[in-house]
């Protein structure tokens, strides 16, 4: 009731927030511009150069690998999700908890207990010899998939009643109600659901550090690999790289599709 | 019988785990026949429309449409329309795209699909809405929008379950009279489903009144209104005086028989029902049949109450008076306002009606 004073509060309290977490990247950012062999904030001059290498086949290529995972996991994600997210909003059975315990799982674990998990099982089915891109893929879908599930299940929830009902007494058997009529209502959710398993796959590193093998690594492993030898200035380009991929891949399903339900409750109208 | 039957039903019965919501229902539907189920909720009414529709597998029973048996068959081979409550239009497609959906389904050429959509959509005067989202209609437009989707496959049946509920009083009135004159000019068999007494009495050709998962009366509204089978069918159908009594003797030469009240008073009474002397009755009076007047006595052949008048609703053209009759029995009397005769508050009255519309119903137990 006391004036302007919390409200400023907060405000100084949101623009901390946000300091602290765009100031480092924006750092990252300028740093890569600079003309000098040392990474250091103000930088010392100014220079392309460290973009060249950046731009080289040397990082393009575990980005492209990145790519192509992220995409593929994003897609199958949604479709393991897509009937896990029907049976579970849809049906009450017999063992269901477990079904949402084991959907949920990935989420609640340390994807580093996850990650040592897949391996030995890589290791004991004998699959170890698609170490690389399909092991990776595997665990990617393991822990993308919970987060196509959760949007898939609010889209559900959030069909009107009745209109698969409707459907059926105007003649659409099972197959052409859920092309039709489910599928476009609960597109939000499944374009939410593949946006996060995308940017959830392409920001992953510790499950990648057990399922990736050189030759045959993500972007990220390869970024850890080469800290060994120190903060160069083309990590910080290749990091600005792999920040903007999932930025712009956001603002563009933004335009699209509603993601606002999914990270902030948005009503629908 | 000069009319086909387009529905029977035939024994349905419903039951979730141990309770039974539908219990062994039998019904009847013509050819162009407007029929309403009727009911408070939990009855069974909407259930059995599920039944018919194919949304639910009775546990028992056979639904026959035009003699085929459908149970077992799911809705989309049942040639059934349905309009559901909340209108369940489609929001990702137009008005034209949620009418064509159905001919759509039962491939038909493009041009003829275009043609019917157009004819429907003008006959529920929706013709310039045609590319609108239904999220940008009114309530009323959505749901002549679901009335001619449901239509436009020119169905077998048509099924309505409350669809008017969602609707302003007087948007639902022009409605009532909208959905029946289609219906009428389409000549579907329809079936009505409400908890809206006066929905059923404006619109049906016959009403089925339903309690308990099943059928209490099926009849004409003037036969329900009239002539109501049970105490239960004259409460949900219109106000009613009900008079507590036993009957002491049966029928007398004009065909009227005896009840004592519980204030030991006797009164004629008129059976409809076979109701055995010795029974508990309730004498049933509707408000419109009697009349007030001060100092007793009636005609001939009227039975007269004396009560104390305990309220008066002026209504406009009528007044609505409620009164206690002896033994605190609650009474009601709806008189024209015309005579000019007013009564007060407290005033000692005495309530008349003629001995033919006393009826004498069984008493059984009120689960209203």
């Amino acid at each position: 009731m006391s004036g302007p004073r919390p409200w400023t509060i907060l405000k100084v309290a949101v623009a901390a927030i946000y300091a602290f977490m765009l100031g480092p990247i924006l750092i990252t950012v300028i740093v890569s511009f600079n003309a000098g062999t040392r990474s250091v904030f103000p930088p010392e001059g100014w220079s392309l150069k460290w973009w060249g290498v950046a731009l080289s086949a040397e990082w393009l290529e575990p980005i492209g690998f990145s790519l192509r995972l992220a995409a593929l996991t994003a897609i199958l994600s949604c479709v393991v999700a897509l009937p896990l997210a029907f049976g579970l909003t849809r049906h009450r059975f017999p063992g269901r908890n477990v079904v949402v315990i084991l959907v949920l799982g990935p989420l609640l674990l340390p994807t580093l207990a996850t990650g040592l998990g897949l391996l030995r099982v890589f290791e004991l089915t004998g699959l170890i010899g698609f170490m690389g891109f399909w092991t990776l893929l595997v665990g990617h879908v393991v822990i993308c998939t919970p987060f196509a599930v959760r949007t898939i299940a609010v889209s559900l929830h959030g069909l009107p009643a009745n209109v698969e009902a409707a459907a059926a007494s105007l003649g659409a058997g099972r197959t052409v109600i859920l092309v039709r009529i489910v599928l476009p209502l609960i597109r939000n959710g499944l374009v939410a659901g593949a946006l996060f398993a995308f940017i959830h796959s392409f920001t992953d590193i510790n499950l990648s550090l057990f399922l990736a093998r050189p030759g045959a690594s993500p972007i990220t492993v390869k970024i850890l690999g080469f800290l060994e030898f120190g903060f160069a200035p083309t990590l910080a380009a290749v990091s600005a790289i792999t920040l903007v991929i999932p930025l712009l891949l956001v603002l563009l399903v933004q335009k699209t599709a509603k993601l606002g339900d999914f990270i902030y409750g948005e009503s629908r109208v | 019988m000069s009319k086909g039957i387009v529905l029977r039903l035939d024994g349905i019965k419903v039951s979730y785990g141990a309770t039974t919501v539908v219990d062994g229902l039998d019904l009847a539907v013509e050819d162009g026949e407007f029929v309403t189920l009727l009911g408070p909720s939990g009855c069974g009414k909407t259930t059995t429309l599920g039944v018919i529709a194919g949304f639910l597998q009775p546990a028992g029973g056979e639904v026959l449409l035009r003699g085929k048996p459908l149970v077992g068959l799911p809705p989309f081979r049942r040639d059934i329309g349905v309009v559901f409550q909340d209108y369940a239009l489609f929001p990702h497609m137009s008005v034209a795209g949620n009418v064509a959906f159905g001919l759509k389904m039962r491939r038909m050429p493009k041009a003829d699909i275009e043609r019917r959509v157009a004819e429907i959509l003008s006959l529920v005067r929706l013709d310039d809405y045609a590319q609108r989202l239904p999220q940008h209609l009114s309530g009323g437009q959505r749901q002549r929008v679901a009335l001619a989707r449901a239509l436009v496959i020119r169905p077998s049946l048509l099924l309505l379950d409350e669809p008017l509920s969602n609707l302003d009083l007087k948007l639902r009135e022009e409605l009532r009279l909208e959905i029946v004159g289609l219906q009428r000019q389409l000549g579907i068999a329809t079936i009505f489903v409400t908890h809206d007494q006066s929905e059923a009495l404006v619109m049906s050709d016959r009403i089925a009144v339903m309690r308990n998962g099943r059928i209490e009366q099926l009849d004409t509204p003037n036969g329900i209104y009239e002539r109501p089978a049970s105490k239960f069918v004259a409460t949900f159908i219109g106000a009613m005086t009900f008079i507590p009594a036993s009957l002491v003797g049966g029928r007398d030469r004009d065909g009227f028989g005896t009840a004592r009240t519980a204030t030991g008073r006797s009164l004629p009474v008129r059976l409809d029902k076979t109701v055995s002397v010795g029974q508990p009755v309730a004498i049933a009076i509707r408000p419109e049949k009697a009349r007030l007047v001060r100092g007793g006595g009636g005609l001939n052949g009227e039975v007269s109450l004396p009560g104390r008048v305990v309220n008066v609703a002026y209504l406009g053209s009528r007044q609505e008076i409620r009164i206690d009759l002896e033994g605190g029995v609650p009474g009601m009397v709806e008189m024209s306002c015309d005579d000019g005769e007013v009564f007060h508050r407290g005033e000692e009255v005495f309530l008349v009606v003629d001995r033919k519309y006393c009826v004498a119903l069984p008493e059984t137990e009120t689960a209203v």
